[in-house]
């Protein structure tokens, strides 16, 4: 394993700029998740660190190698495609050798190598079979063995579990995890879905535009977003336009007076949903009062809109805990209670 | 289960009724003529009563007896043959650039490659006629270029066969080729790539294999089109190379031979289909059996 250096990354495909000026230092045997909508660039970025495709300019580094104009059957990443990408005409040992044999690595070792990572990935007894006559999941096991039976410098994942149902994703996901820390890989992931990118990254870098928003660990992007669109992105997030001032208060647009740690400057006022207490009586620093507009079920949660009497509107998310919270019916008045602590502010 | 087995039963029964009377048609269209011309080819020739209805093998022992007409049909198995490797050869690297470029001229290319079909065999087939012959533009090259100091015959040899009939097959190989290729998946070359498979090594041991099914079946339709040629081997061959199908039209318009005539075309027939028929297997069993779905 080998620590990889991504350094000002461009990549402009005529006129329309894909990636622009990604720096990213990637620790060895760190997970780095590359999140964002499609089109981010988030897959551009990954190909080009595999060599499917050249960067305008830029450099990668693998370990101390410079691979910016290596050959993609020299660079020694191992990949993950999003459709499984095994080789149909192939056993799944015959996947897993095809890799060994190229790096020539000789017969006799081969046969302990496959049955290895086909162990760790529990592939062992399908090992004669063809990927037309496996499961979606055990494809994706399968080319997850064949990655790493080469013994890559990095691990790099595009969208892997994006074909696979929800239950099979969390499944995979978490092997994919348990994997990386046991082999102590560096990993980088590419995902469009946030739930996944938190549950399995020591690092997240948040993508849009081609451009890196921010990157942090999962609990940093989640509390303390650096912008708004990183704060929409990851989760859900009341935003009230206004102006702070010194003394810790933000004024909203409406004339909704906010108190908040900090943020003098700040023109943007954000507070999780999950943060927000609906309480009959006021209490506590910030105790705004409204009338319930609607609630939604949601199982586990319950999201309620409140319209505040200034004439923002704030959505609240309450544990479903049965009975004992019973969400505020519609036209009920309400108080919406956060801590400034939980405040978040962005300059624009 | 019960229940949608018998459906199923059902509608596939409703299925082959509706497919019935346009199958039939077709069947009709197709078969009753060759079948007609598999009769004729057992009659019996007069030269003064023309045909007379009999059933006799003497036109097939007159084929396999006759080296004239043996050669015939060897000469139109090695020029199908050589024209169809050509067109493989040369089509092939063309329909993977096509299939695999992101160029925005792609389907300009596809259009330039569709255009000689517009334009019938014999045009093409003058077209050469103007560009092979002594005063024609390859043998002005060759002088101009000092290669050679008088023009070379190249109107009515083998050679002007090969060219101009591989020619004629090779857009339709590509057009196949190109859709066999999109069809696979990108990513899969990409996997093989990143575990360290050179662009050649992907070529050889990912994208032939997986293609050769359909790359066999784009195959043997240039090879079935280059074994009926007519009016290329008649235009460019002359009476310097004769093919079957120019052979057997000869015997049916010329001599007015129509029994010999179709026992030629019957010869030709199902020569190809035996072919082809070897080829397909051998090509299951060296690839297919795997890839099935």
């Amino acid at each position: 394993m080998a620590k990889v250096c991504i350094e000002n990354l461009r990549k402009q495909f005529g006129a329309s700029v894909a990636v622009s000026d990604f720096t990213l230092d990637i620790a060895e045997g760190e997970l780095v998740t590359f999140l964002g909508p499609s089109g981010c660039g988030k897959t551009t970025t990954l190909r080009m660190i595999a060599g499917f495709i050249a960067p305008t300019s830029g450099r990668i580094l693998i370990g101390d190698t410079d691979v910016t104009r290596l050959p993609v059957h020299k660079r020694d990443t191992g990949m993950v495609f999003q459709r499984y990408a095994l080789f149909p005409h192939m056993t799944v040992a015959e996947n897993v050798a095809f890799g060994l044999e190229m790096h020539k690595v000789p017969r006799a070792e081969r046969d302990g190598k496959i049955r290895r990572v086909l162990d760790m990935v529990r592939m062992t007894e399908l090992r004669d079979r063809y990927p037309r006559q496996l499961s979606g999941g055990q494809q994706q096991r399968v080319a997850i063995a064949r990655a790493l039976a080469i013994e890559p410098k990095v691990f790099l994942l595009d969208e892997p579990l994006s074909n696979l149902d929800a239950k099979l994703r969390v499944e995979v996901r978490e092997e994919i995890r348990a994997l990386q820390q046991r082999l102590g890989l560096t990993t980088i992931f590419v995902t469009h879905d946030q739930e996944e990118a938190l549950a399995i990254a020591d690092r997240m870098a948040i993508m849009n535009d081609g451009i890196v928003q921010q990157v942090g660990s999962p609990d940093t992007l989640y509390e303390r977003p650096a912008n708004l669109f990183v704060a929409d992105f990851l989760g859900k997030m009341n935003v009230f336009k206004g102006r702070g001032n010194a003394h810790s208060v933000f004024e909203t647009a409406a004339g909704q007076r906010i108190a908040a740690a900090d943020g003098a400057q700040a023109t943007h006022l954000g507070v999780r949903p999950e943060r927000v207490r609906l309480q009959a009586q006021p209490a506590g620093a910030n105790a705004l009062a409204g009338v319930v507009e609607s609630s939604l079920y949601l199982g586990s949660v319950l999201e309620v809109r409140v319209r505040l009497d200034g004439g923002d509107r704030l959505v609240s998310q309450i544990v479903n805990g049965g009975e004992r919270s019973a969400a505020p019916a519609p036209g009920e008045r309400v108080y919406a209670c956060f801590e400034p602590a939980d405040c978040v502010a962005f300059t624009q | 289960m019960q229940t949608s087995s018998q459906n199923g039963r059902g509608s596939r029964w409703l299925g082959a009724g509706l497919a019935f009377p346009a199958s039939l048609v077709v069947l009709i269209i197709i078969m009753v003529p060759i079948l007609q011309l598999a009769r004729y080819s057992f009659n019996h020739f007069d030269p003064a009563e023309l045909m007379q209805t009999a059933f006799t093998f003497e036109n097939y022992a007159k084929f396999f007896g006759d080296p004239y007409y043996r050669d015939i049909f060897l000469t139109t198995l090695w020029i199908a043959a050589l024209c169809t490797v050509l067109a493989l050869v040369l089509g092939f690297p063309v329909a993977y650039f096509l299939a695999r470029t992101q160029s925005r001229y792609k389907s300009l290319f596809v259009i330039l490659l569709v255009f000689p079909l517009m334009v019938g065999n014999v045009v093409r087939a003058a077209g050469w006629m103007v560009a092979l012959g002594n005063a024609g533009v390859v043998n002005a090259v060759l002088q101009g270029l000092g290669l050679i100091d008088k023009p070379v015959a190249l109107m009515y040899t083998p050679a002007a066969v090969v060219i101009g009939t591989t020619a004629v097959v090779m857009p339709y190989l590509i057009l196949t080729l190109q859709s066999v290729l999109e069809g696979m998946d990108l990513s899969v070359e990409e996997a093989a790539r990143n575990v360290g498979a050179s662009f050649f090594t992907t070529f050889r041991r990912i994208v032939l294999p997986i293609a050769a099914p359909g790359v066999a079946a784009g195959t043997m339709l240039v090879f079935i089109l280059c074994m009926n040629a007519y009016a290329t081997p008649v235009l460019l061959g002359g009476s310097g190379l004769t093919m079957m199908a120019p052979a057997l039209y000869d015997q049916i318009t010329k001599a007015s031979n129509w029994p010999f005539g179709a026992a030629l075309a019957v010869v030709l027939v199902c020569g190809t289909l035996v072919i082809a028929l070897i080829s397909n297997w051998l090509i299951h069993r060296r690839y297919v059996k795997t890839m099935a779905s």
